[in-house]
């Protein structure tokens, strides 16, 4: 880490400051409040950014301009794919004009409404995929400065608020970690590769064929599971386990 | 009277400035400094933003609200002075006087200088920029009745390299701050219990749904900074996956984390938690800075309440489905939990209506069982969001 000293002697001499010895204790006074200012700032900033990062969803967020300023992993990943949407030249693009248009107006809308501080409606876009596959489901919001905190609104590049565009893939096969499930629910390992299963989108009869076990002895599991959490149907299962702790984080890393 | 030797003066004045550049509000106590010090009577710090064209006076020093509004309402379009200066200085900084860009007695026919200016003593101006390199610029002007010495600019010339440096030590603080802001606003957005412990796990952040959560006071809370459950060895399980978590943060190691579960004093279901590692990025060096630090270390602790009655939006759920407001209904009952039964019970529709509209849902997202379509929803983003 670079001092406060070396700091304040690389500044002095870009700017081309001739100080005294009274203003380099100011200066030296300036750098020392400075970088532990930053410091805390950055560490603050990077924290929240990287957590977003957990998440089993795509979450992008944008400047008041609309170029994109941070996507978490599950939002690098689908950019990656190229699969309907893209990035170009730090802006979220759909390849069809018509879905591109509608985009681009929800954060336009979202953007343009939020420093008067009116909680506007979110606005909710399909995004198709040439690969056919069913569609991106996209949510524009708007992110609104919590009281107190205008400044960093007025100082962005733009007047205007950011904004959050969450986007989910419904033909995401993510399954929660069945480890996580057997903690959070008290199951027994078979129970959990189940309930992570079905957590999956797999059926029963599917998970009886891949784990070779006979779909009786994985009904009287099912049976089991639902008795051990309360839940009377499947689908109500599926509801829990999806909504989860399990179920919102990113199973692997 | 003269105590002081100017050299002092200017050192006063630095140590004014620099004060501004880590508190913002301290910037009129700066300008004040500064004022006499480069013989202006008044002055106004300006920011605007060159591509949405608005404008903001960030100080106003003995300039009077009125004028202040009269000159952004009516002259901001045709001030010569900003013209000529904007002209002469493009994407250079300068410091610059009024006279030397119009000439003192065109200026004086003026209707800006006879209507705005005149009755306010400010006939001439000396400014400098501070950031002049687009979008956002900012620019200090002094003002007095006379026109503006040799010496006034020198002065200011001394000025403007530490005014400017206050100004980029602002901004950097100022964005940093805004980029964890932002961050930190999308995760209230989700619709689970976030919380960011430091390295040491200290709770450094909540997010909405959390603060529901710990408000609730049923089987989390936090004491001297730390996340406690009710029962003494559940905290000490968690203090335990906290603590892994952290060494795994401080050592750069990704994990899928950790899942717990909190009982909770009113006997509802317990709460799901998942205790894992966040690995920020390395830190490059800041431009302004040439500074690079250790990325901070932290914990991620994701709360789900299996109780919660949170459903997605019907309307949310009939535009990323394309469904008809009636399937987006019983859609977002069947995401928060309800059978076919108790919804066509609630909703008083026949239980056959009910079973051929949840076929039709089927059909048009692709799902071949209610659990599957159950799933779906609740993944999507309308799922995944606070309602």
């Amino acid at each position: 880490m670079t001092g406060p000293e070396a700091w304040a002697a690389a500044v002095a001499e870009a700017a081309d400051l001739v100080v005294s010895s009274e203003q380099w204790g100011s200066l030296l006074r300036l750098a020392t409040a400075f970088q532990a200012q930053l410091h805390k700032l950055t560490i603050r900033s990077d924290l929240a950014e990287a957590a977003l990062d957990a998440f089993a969803i795509a979450i992008f967020i944008l400047d008041p301009l609309g170029r994109l300023v941070h996507a978490n992993r599950n939002g690098q990943l689908l950019l990656d794919r190229r699969d309907g949407l893209s990035v170009r030249e730090r802006r979220l693009r759909c390849d069809l004009s018509d879905e591109h248009r509608m985009l681009h107006g929800a954060i336009r809308l979202a953007a343009d409404t939020s420093p008067r501080g009116v909680a506007t409606e979110r606005r909710t876009i399909r995004i198709s995929r040439p690969s056919r596959r069913r569609p991106f489901g996209a949510i524009v919001s708007p992110i609104l400065a919590p009281a107190g905190n205008p400044a960093p609104f007025i100082y962005a590049a733009a007047t205007g608020a950011a904004v959050l565009v969450t986007v989910s893939d419904p033909d995401d096969t993510d399954a929660p970690a069945p480890e996580h499930l057997q903690q959070l629910f008290e199951l027994t390992p078979a129970e959990s590769r189940l309930a992570a299963a079905l957590a999956g989108g797999r059926s029963v009869a599917e998970y009886a064929e891949a784990s070779r076990i006979s779909v009786g002895t994985a009904r009287w599991t099912l049976k089991r599971i639902l008795a051990k959490t309360g839940c009377r149907r499947q689908a109500e299962l599926v509801r829990l386990l999806a909504a989860s702790a399990a179920g919102v984080v990113r199973a692997r890393d | 009277m003269t105590r002081r030797a100017p050299a002092d003066d200017l050192s006063l004045v630095i140590e004014s400035i620099y004060a501004a550049a880590l508190d913002p509000s301290a910037w009129p106590a700066a300008i004040e400094r500064s004022a006499p010090f480069v013989g202006a009577t008044n002055a106004i710090m300006l920011l605007w933003n060159d591509s949405s064209l608005e404008s903001g006076v960030v100080v106003a020093h003995r300039v009077d609200a009125e004028g202040l509004d009269r000159w952004q309402q009516e002259y901001l379009g045709d001030d010569v002075w900003s013209h000529a200066g904007a002209t002469r200085f493009a994407g250079r900084p300068f410091v610059t006087t009024g006279a030397s860009l119009v000439h003192p007695t065109e200026f004086a026919k003026m209707r800006i200088c006879n209507d705005l200016l005149r009755p306010r003593g400010m006939l001439d101006l000396l400014a400098t920029s501070l950031r002049w390199d687009g979008p956002v610029m900012s620019a200090l002007s002094f003002y007095r009745r006379e026109i503006f010495q040799r010496r006034h600019v020198e002065r200011l010339a001394a000025l403007a390299p530490h005014l400017r440096l206050a100004a980029a030590v602002q901004r950097q603080l100022v964005e940093t701050r805004g980029r964890a802001v932002v961050a930190e606003s999308a995760l209230d957005a989700l619709g689970v219990g976030v919380l960011v412990l430091d390295g040491s796990g200290h709770v450094a952040r909540a997010n909405r749904k959390a603060e529901a959560i710990l408000r609730s006071q049923d089987g989390l809370r936090i004491h001297h900074r730390r996340l406690c459950c009710a029962a003494g060895d559940e905290t000490r399980a968690l203090e335990g996956a906290i603590t892994r978590a952290a060494q795994a943060s401080e050592r750069r190691v990704t994990a899928a984390g950790q899942a717990l579960r909190v009982l909770r004093p009113s006997r509802r279901r317990s709460l799901g938690l998942i205790v894992s590692p966040i690995v920020p990025a390395e830190i490059g060096p800041s431009l302004l800075t040439g500074v690079a630090w250790r990325a901070g270390a932290g914990v991620l602790v994701t709360v789900s309440d299996p109780e919660d009655g949170d459903v997605p939006a019907s309307e949310h759920l009939r535009r990323l489905f394309g469904l008809t407001p009636a399937e987006s209904r019983l859609a977002a009952a069947l995401a928060g939990g309800q059978s076919l039964a108790e919804y066509a019970e609630q909703s008083t529709v026949s239980i056959g209506t009910v079973r051929w509209t949840v076929k039709r849902i089927l059909e048009k997202t692709g799902c071949r069982r209610q659990g599957d379509l159950v799933r779906l929803l609740l993944k999507s983003a309308a799922g995944f969001i606070r309602p």
